[in-house]
Formats: structure tokens, sequence, C-alpha cells
């Protein structure tokens, strides 16, 4: 089925109705304190998402540590409760579906966990780990099981002589194919990456992204992608969105953030990446102090507290996400001086000022 | 990569392989498994019929009837074997020394009296005898029964109870969690020994009752270690992927958190067995326990007492008895910790 699909899916911009479709997701935790448990104030995880994955495609969510990625790819396979907006996957509204639907729905919306340690019960072989969906939804029993189990470990590099083998007997690069061959065991469409390789040692991240890869090609499947860094992101995503305080600040295609990117937090994340050719020098932009809380975020635009552009109007309205003149249909940017900092080529050593308030 | 001494062993013969390297872990489970197995042939080892005669041109095998007629509830179906179980029927004196009999080990009952009172160790009263001439050998091996079975017994009881509370209490969370909170506070709180003294001036004082009674109120530490267990595994990202595999509530308690929650449970499980055996040896000793004449190491520790000055001997079998077990126990109990975490392989090798 995949061939077809997977290719459309890659060059067609979203259509109608993408695979899936999330729109103004928020998700907060209540923190509550004192003997009666009041709810005392919320932590605003994610804080008014959208966002579309059409079928095929690989959408990357970048962002620092705490933004929120995990908890907005936890709340799309509602994992986590959403606190309001609506999530839309195949035609099926996530949020509001029972819990026999959600069942069935999970089937085809898988997730691949952080912390390939953590995602496997220490007390299971890998043999009941990756066959356990395939019985729940009575998919496979008996040997007819094992041969399946054993047949997507090959898939995911590993032999069928770990079947009896415990979690604890691998190495992390080698646990995270496990995940991996769970998350594909029921033939999903969909599924959440939640920074895979992030735990890995470089020299093993290139093979766990290659493995996706070749799985992608294979099943014709959707990502999303989540990871800390533009560098992991960059060839593997089809469309790159940048998260920060639980919202999205810029969203491109993955060629686009890297050619023209617009916000200045994109810019600093774009910083941090190595750049192989010396020729094409790039602004650096230092990120300083630290992600405000995002229990109480700044008013305004959320950066404009790290950010060396910030103005009265940053620290006053929130900026929303939209298109701007020059750029393409699809790259849409959350900041009130995107169009003025367009006029500054990326490469002055005017953006790099460690001072707060110069522009 | 670090693999088990075996790749392909089971779990229970990883588990098996970790123990064994704890020496006194060891040592504890042999103690153990004697104790345990003294308790459960205590009839075979010492008692006043044989364990397989002839008599009247007819075999029987009176002490194997009676091992197997005290397993709870199935060995009633088991009839006596007459004349042996009658009351008044004197093995010793109706077997002649032409009949064919192999005696126990100790050929004395624990009840059975004779008219020397107050012997001290000797080739045919081992330990001694007791006031009224019982063998204290003989009384020793079937206290062990009544310690085993309510230290064992009492901390099933206080298990389940334990991993029901604690583990609906860390799985359900929110006001669930803090009623049940508060009940487990509750309990601790309770001064266990003055509870069961006073609950046992209403309630017939048995081994059964004592049982109930310990289990019934020594399951609080199993409750927390496994209410926190439950807190701390639910949020494991392995959960979150078996209900992204569409895995129920049941499913998730049961097969996820249950197992790896059943380690630190069986620990303190059986540090409490040690503690259980302790407070059956007080209350019997105050009174309150296994009623004479049956034995158990509490009330013979109390007999021995009363005649501590003129006959320091049979002071010694009971104290030994309760050390060893509960030394024991512990041991295991330790060896056991160590043993059941499967890190613990790891971080020996680095
Ligand atoms: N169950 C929870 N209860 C309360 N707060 C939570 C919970 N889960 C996450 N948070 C908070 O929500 C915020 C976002 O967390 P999240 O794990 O989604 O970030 P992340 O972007 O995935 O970070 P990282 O890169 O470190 O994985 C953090 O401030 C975190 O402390
Ligand atoms: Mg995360």
């Amino acid at each position: 089925m995949s061939e077809a699909m997977t290719s459309t899916g890659r060059e067609s911009t979203p259509t109608a109705s993408p695979l899936l479709r999330v729109r103004d997701l928020k998700t907060h935790f209540p923190i509550r304190k004192g003997v009666l448990s009041r709810v005392h104030a919320n932590l605003r995880a994610v804080d008014g998402v959208s966002l579309d994955v059409a079928t095929g495609e690989t959408v990357g969510i970048v962002g620092e540590s705490g933004c929120g990625k995990t908890t907005l790819g936890r709340t799309i396979l509602r994992l986590t409760p959403a606190t309001s907006g609506s999530i839309h996957f195949d035609g099926h509204d996530v949020l509001s579906m029972s819990s026999s639907t959600l069942r069935r729905v999970r089937r085809d919306m898988q997730i691949i966990f952080q912390d390939p340690a953590g995602s496997l019960n220490p007390r299971m072989t890998v043999a009941s780990i990756v066959g356990e969906p395939l019985m729940i939804h009575r998919i496979a029993t008996g040997r007819n099981m094992s041969e399946r189990v054993a047949e997507l470990l090959e898939k995911v590099g590993l032999t069928g002589d770990d079947l009896h083998r415990y979690p604890h007997e691998f190495s992390g690069g080698q646990r995270q194919r496990i995940g991996i061959a769970r998350a594909i065991a029921l033939n999903p469409k969909f599924i959440v990456c939640d920074e895979p390789v992030s735990a890995l040692d470089v020299s093993i991240q290139s093979q766990v992204i290659n493995l996706l890869a070749d799985l992608r090609g294979e099943f014709g499947l959707s990502y999303l992608f989540i990871a800390h860094n533009l560098a992991v992101v960059r060839h593997f995503c089809d469309r790159i969105a940048v998260m920060y305080l639980g919202r999205i600040v810029e969203s491109a295609s993955a060629a686009n953030i890297f050619a023209s990117a617009r916000h200045p937090y994109t810019m600093a994340l774009l910083s941090a990446v190595p750049e192989p050719d010396p020729q094409r020098k790039r602004s650096r932009i230092v990120l300083r102090g630290e992600v405000p809380s995002a229990v109480d975020p700044p008013t305004g635009c959320a950066f404009h507290t790290r950010c060396p552009f910030a103005t009265d109007i940053c620290r006053s309205e929130t900026p929303p996400l939209t298109g701007k003149t020059g750029l393409s249909d699809d790259h849409i940017v959350a900041c009130h001086h995107a169009d003025e900092l367009l006029q500054f080529p990326a490469s002055t050593d005017h953006v790099s000022a460690s001072g707060g308030d110069t522009l | 990569m670090t693999r088990g001494p075996d790749q392909h062993a089971t779990g229970s013969q990883r588990l098996w392989q970790r123990f064994r390297r704890n020496r006194a872990g060891v040592v504890g489970l042999g103690c153990v498994l004697s104790l345990l197995l003294i308790a459960m042939l205590s009839p075979l080892i010492a008692g006043n019929v044989p364990i397989v005669c002839r008599y009247q041109d007819q075999w029987y095998a009176p002490a194997v009837v009676e091992t197997v007629r005290r397993i709870p509830i199935v060995g009633r179906i088991v009839r006596p074997s007459k004349p042996f179980g009658l009351p008044g029927f004197d093995a010793k004196s109706e077997l002649s020394d032409a009949d064919t009999a192999i005696w126990p080990l100790i050929p004395f009952g624990p009840t059975e009296t004779s008219t020397q009172s107050f012997a001290s160790p000797s080739s045919t009263h081992w330990l001694g005898t007791d006031e009224i001439g019982r063998d204290i050998a003989a009384r020793m091996v079937h206290g062990t029964t009544v310690s085993m079975s309510v230290g064992v017994v009492a901390m099933g009881i206080a298990g389940f109870i334990g991993l029901f509370i604690g583990g609906i209490a860390g799985f359900a969370g929110g006001w669930v969690d803090a009623v049940l909170s508060r009940v487990i506070e509750v309990v601790i709180c309770f001064p266990v020994l003055f509870l069961i003294l006073s609950v046992m001036v209403w309630l017939e004082p048995n081994i059964v009752n004592v049982m109930i009674i310990i289990g019934i109120t020594r399951w609080t530490a199993v409750a927390r270690f496994t209410r926190g267990e439950f807190i701390k595994l639910k949020e494991q990202e392995f959960v979150l992927a078996a209900r992204a595999s569409g895995a129920g509530t049941l499913r998730i308690a049961v097969r996820h958190l249950l197992p790896n929650a059943l380690a630190p449970a069986l620990v303190t499980l059986t540090f409490g067995v040690a503690q259980a055996i302790l407070i059956e040896a007080a209350l019997s000793w105050l009174g309150f326990g296994v009623q004479p004449p049956n034995p158990s190491w509490g009330n013979l520790l109390r007999s021995a007492y009363v005649h501590l000055r003129s006959d320091p001997y049979m002071v010694y079998p009971p104290c030994v008895a309760i050390f060893v077990a509960v030394l024991a126990y512990n041991l295991v109990g330790d060896a056991l910790r160590d043993a059941i975490d499967p890190r613990t392989e790891l971080q020996a090798r680095t």
C-alpha cells in the first residue's frame, strides 16, 4: 500500500483531511498544595498547539528540555489527559472517543519513548514485551506469536535468539530497537517518536535513525519526531515545528527552517547546529538565562525575556503564528519583528549582540 | 553489554543464580527449609507411634497417617489409623519386640508423660524432660510446627491484605489513596502486642486466632512498600507503553505493576515471618498463645523459666530455636532483597 501514499504525502502540502489534525491543544498540569490538595496553579506544559501531519509525512518537533514536547506527544495518544482543544486522527475525534474505540484506534497510533531503559518492563522477556500488543489485540497466539515476534525483531535488526532475554541484557541502542519493534507490532499508520535517539551514543544514533527511515519507506509510516536539537531532524523530517514554552513559534519545511528561519529562537537553535560548510557563516545567538517557568509564563511573547530583539510590544502582546511576506506559504512564524529581521541577513554580527535590549 | 550468568536461564533460575552468591543467605535458606521440613514432618521425627509397623498380622503406618491428617482441610479426608489413634492405646507396650516396627528418631510424643521428671539431657532424652516427665526434644520438634505455621500463615494473610490495600492506594491515587494512607497510618500506630492481648481476652487463645490477629495487624509494612512501588511504577514509560498497546487497567496492575512490586513485598514478608515468630513466642510465653499441654517454643520457654534456678538446661533449646529461626529468616530476607533486584548484577560488575 505504502509506495503511492508515501510519495503523495511527501510532496503535497497538507490536504483537506490530514492523518492527524491537532487544534489549539492545551495540556495543563494542576499543581496542588497544602493539606486540602487545592489546585493552586497550573503548569502549562502544552499551551495552544495546532499541528497537522499528512499521511506519509514526518513532522519534527524541536525545542529545549521542558518545553512540553513529551507532553504534546503523549497527549496526542491520549496517554496524558488534554485540558482543551481537539485532536482528530484518521477521521476519529481522539479526545472524545470511548475507551473501546480508543483501544482500536491505538492500533494505528503508537509511540517510541525517550528512555529506552524505562520503557521496557524489566521483568518481562523481549518475547512478551513485543508480543503484548499482539496478544491484547488477539492478532497472534502461541507458536504463531513467537514467529511473528521473531520476524519483528529481525525487522529492527535483532535476532530470534534474543526472544527470551531480559531488557537489562541489552545495550541502549538494542533496547531502543526493542521499543521500535513493539511500536510497529500492530502495523500502525503513525508513530510518535519521543527523542528516540537522545539517550544514545552519537555512533548509535544514526543507526537508529536509519532504521526509522527504512521502516517509514517499508510501511508508509507517518512520524511525529521529537528532538531537542535541529541537527537530528534536519535530513529526517519533511516539516519542522519549533516549540517554546508549550507553543509552536515557527513552522516550515525542513529546508526552509535551515534556509530562512525568521524567529529569533529558531535562529538560536540553528546557532547550535554545527555547520559543515565553513563558507556559509551563520549568525550566532547564544541563549542566555533559564527557560521561564511554565507555571507563570511571561506576558506577551513568551520568548521576550531571552530575546535580543525584544521591544515593548513583545512584552505586552502575544504574537500570532502567521505567514509573513517573503516566506513560502507553509512557513509560519510567531514573532512581531519577523519582517524586520528579514532585513538583516542572517549572517550579520548584529544578531550576535549579547545585550538583551539591542536591536 | 553485560549478560547474565546463563543466557537461556528463566527468570527464577537467574534469581537463584544471584541469590546463591550470598553465602549467609544460602545458610539462612538452609535453616529455613530444614525448619519447614521439621515442621511438616514432625510426627515422623518425634512421636509415640511407629512410622510403620506390623501389629496383629496387619501393616500400619500410624505416624504417616498422622502427618497427612495435620494438613489443613484435605488432611481430614484421611481417617485415623485405628487402634493407634485411640485414646489409651499405648503403642509402646502393645507392640512386642518381636513385632516389626520403625520408630521415629525421638520415640516420645510431645504430650507423653513419664515418671522421669526433670531428667538432665541423656541418650534416652536428648534434651532432658520437664516437670511432668515429657521429652523436651519431642516438644521442641512439635513446637516448630506451631512457630513455622504461625509465621507463614500470618504473613500470608498480611501479604494478601498489604498487596491489595497498598496496590489500590498506589494505583488509584487521589482521595482513595488519601483515605487508605490514613488507614495504614492508624494501623501502624496500634501497639500490636497490647492489641493482640486485649483481643485475646475476648477470643479463645488458640493458634488460629494468633495467626489471624498477627496477619491483620502486621500488613502495614507490605502495604506501604507496595503503595510506593505502584506510585513509582505507574509513571514509568513501560506502563504508558502498555497503555498505548491497548492494555486495560487490570492487565497493567497485574502484569506490569504487581510483578515489579512483588520483590519488595516478598522481602518485607520474609522479615515479617521472623517478627511473627517472635510475637507468637511472646504470646505463648504470656499464656495467650498456644495452650498447654500443646507445645510451642514460647510456652516451652515459659515452663523453663519457672525452673530456671534449679534446672537451667531446659531454657536453652527454645532460646536457640527462636534465635536461629529469626536470624535465618532475616538472612534470607537480606539475600532476597539483593538477588531480586536485576540491577544488582550490573552494579556488582562495574
Ligand atoms: N505528569 C506531570 N505532572 C506535572 N508536571 C509535568 C508532568 N509531566 C511533565 N510535566 C512538566 O511539564 C513540562 C513539560 O515537560 P515535558 O516532559 O513535556 O518536556 P520535554 O519538552 O519533553 O522535555 P525533555 O526534552 O526534557 O524531555 C515540564 O515543566 C515538566 O516538569
Ligand atoms: Mg521529553
